[in-house]
């Protein structure tokens, strides 16, 4: 009982996990929340969605293009919303996000339609005792998946060349382009990298839960923002553990406390921990990481 | 001429930080830049990489105009710099903050760095050449520390590193030797004539210390209050009445804290 809940909450964790990592990096680079990420997620599921009906694309090839899709899509969103309001106050771009949000899922709504849809499968669901904790295949494939490309990320941007120009670009954009960096084209990597994340989640969860609709990028979208701000936003391994976390307390809570309460108990526990640590648990460093 | 400024001026809102300043630098000279705090010396180094964008006049390098050019661009083309407060990355290691400056000089777009073999030899050249620029400014044993465990010092030899590292024509030094003690800034200085004889870079420095100015540079232009006031070797400058009054004069009447 208690590792099958370990379980269900390492899942949960790692969705929350690949989306946060797009609200942290882009955070990082340009210290304001893009409310607009939720819907990439779920542009994700759609395009998964539409990959899964085409039929004959193996599971691996039809994460790639998902990925690459809304990877494009984030480096357009950043590109037509983001890009001219670099100077302004941070508010205004938020405003923009939420505009851009709204879009987002309201054009999934005209072009994939307004209903929940079921996903044909990209293979054959098996179960597997382990113990007495049962995992399907379906959760096997969720979890490789996220860490595999948790990993991928991390390479990324601990050892190569445009990981760091991204960590230098987060740390100080003017000294980094005067140090021969084009930053705008490393803010367009760092969109794309954090929607092409988003993107994969959003076709995991399309095929663990067997559900797209247009509106599921609003809660995913705000869970994975709280795991963003518990880890401390701006840092990657803070979205990581700070994902992983909430997957756990929300595993749990349901578990022992209310199965309807998830939701509350994922934004209470923020509520808590801002209150003791304002800039979350690896944001130390930032004071401004809680000022939205 | 390796550089030449045009009438250039650069003003905010009413302010103007640059009135009107030409120059020009020849290549392979320590250039000198002196003028009491606010005179504009910083502001000149922000036009003529990119930071800032001229209000008027023309800036050229190697006879190509480059004051409309973005900050990465004008790097690109060999000018490299560091700042009056130093700017390091601290979040990342002394080896990663070299490894930054060394961005423009390979050219490997984000596609590359996942193809395996190709990924490894990108990385190893940026550590070698990174790691010779290091030893150059004597830091190579601390490659693996963080910039804020270094002294000051230290902290600025680093920020000549990271411009050095990508083999820039022209070297831009924004008050290198300030906070340094005499020891480290007579050394500071050696290794400042050894870039220009034997590395053969072109250096412009601004400096408030007038001995160390008058001792390295072959050519010194004065600002006052974004004005050029006066210019030419080291001997004409600190013997002109103009320069002594504005520069000279406020030191001694305890004006300038910097100095």
């Amino acid at each position: 009982m208690l590792i099958q809940i370990i379980v269900n909450g390492l899942t949960q964790g790692c969705i929350y996990a690949l989306i946060a990592l797009g609200y942290s990096m882009v955070y990082g680079s340009l210290r304001f929340i893009n409310f607009a990420h939720g819907d990439v997620y779920m542009w994700g599921a759609c395009f998964a969605l539409i990959f899964a009906r085409i039929g004959n694309i193996p599971f691996i090839a039809a994460l790639f293009l998902t990925m690459l899709c809304t990877g494009t899509v984030g480096v357009a969103l950043e590109f037509l919303a983001y890009r001219r309001l670099r100077n302004v106050p941070r508010v205004v771009v938020t405003a923009s996000a939420l505009g851009a949000s709204i879009v987002l899922s309201n054009l999934a709504r005209v072009l994939v339609g307004a209903e929940t849809y079921a996903v044909p499968a990209f293979f054959e669901t098996k179960y597997y005792n382990i113990g007495n904790v049962v995992i399907n295949s379906m959760q096997f494939a969720l979890l490789g998946c996220s860490l595999a490309l948790m990993l991928i990320l991390n390479w990324f941007i601990t050892s190569t060349k445009y990981g760091r120009a991204i960590r230098a670009t987060s740390e100080n954009m003017d000294v980094t382009s005067l140090m021969g960096v084009n930053t705008n084209r490393v803010v367009s990597i760092t969109f794309f990298v954090g929607s092409a994340l988003a993107g994969a989640a959003g076709m995991l969860v399309a095929i663990y839960y067997d559900a797209v609709y247009s509106t599921m990028g609003y809660m995913a979208g705000m869970k994975a923002f709280t795991s963003a701000i518990l880890g401390g936003i701006g840092s990657i391994p803070g979205a990581m553990l700070g994902s992983l976390l909430l997957g756990q307390i929300e595993s749990f809570g349901t578990t022992y406390i209310s199965s309807s309460m998830g939701p509350a108990i994922s934004f209470a526990t923020l509520i808590i921990v801002l209150l003791f640590r304002p800039t979350g648990f690896f944001g130390g460093k930032d004071a401004s990481a809680n000022r939205v | 001429m390796l550089l030449e400024l045009n009438h250039v001026t650069k003003s905010f809102g009413g302010v103007v930080a640059t009135n009107d300043v030409t120059a020009s630098v020849k290549e392979g000279k320590i250039f000198s830049i002196i003028g009491p705090n606010g005179a504009g010396k910083t502001t000149l180094f922000n036009l003529i990489t990119g930071a800032y964008t001229k209000t008027s006049g023309t800036i050229s390098f190697n006879g190509k105009q480059i004051d409309s050019l973005k900050p990465y661009e004008i790097h690109e083309l060999g000018i490299a710099r560091t700042f009056q407060n130093i700017r390091l990355f601290n979040q990342m290691t002394v080896l990663e903050n070299v490894m930054t400056g060394m961005h423009s000089r390979i050219k490997a777009n984000a596609v590359e760095s996942f193809i395996p073999f190709r990924s490894r030899r990108i990385e190893a050249e940026i550590v070698e050449k990174s790691m010779e620029a290091l030893s150059i400014v004597g830091l190579a044993d601390k490659y693996a520390e963080y910039g804020t465990s270094l002294s000051y010092g230290q902290q600025r030899r680093l920020e000549i590193a990271r411009a050095l590292v990508s083999d820039p024509k022209l070297l831009l030094l924004d008050e290198p030797a300030a906070g340094m003690n005499i020891n480290e800034s007579a050394e500071l200085l050696e290794l400042i004539r050894w870039i220009n004889s034997d590395l053969h870079k072109t250096i412009i420095f601004i400096e408030h210390n007038m001995r160390v100015v008058m001792n390295v540079s072959d050519y010194i232009l004065v600002l006052d209050h974004g004005t050029k006031i006066a210019e030419g070797d080291p001997e004409t400058v600190s013997s002109d009445p103009v320069v002594i009054d504005a520069y000279l004069g406020s030191k001694k009447k305890g004006g300038d804290a910097d100095a």
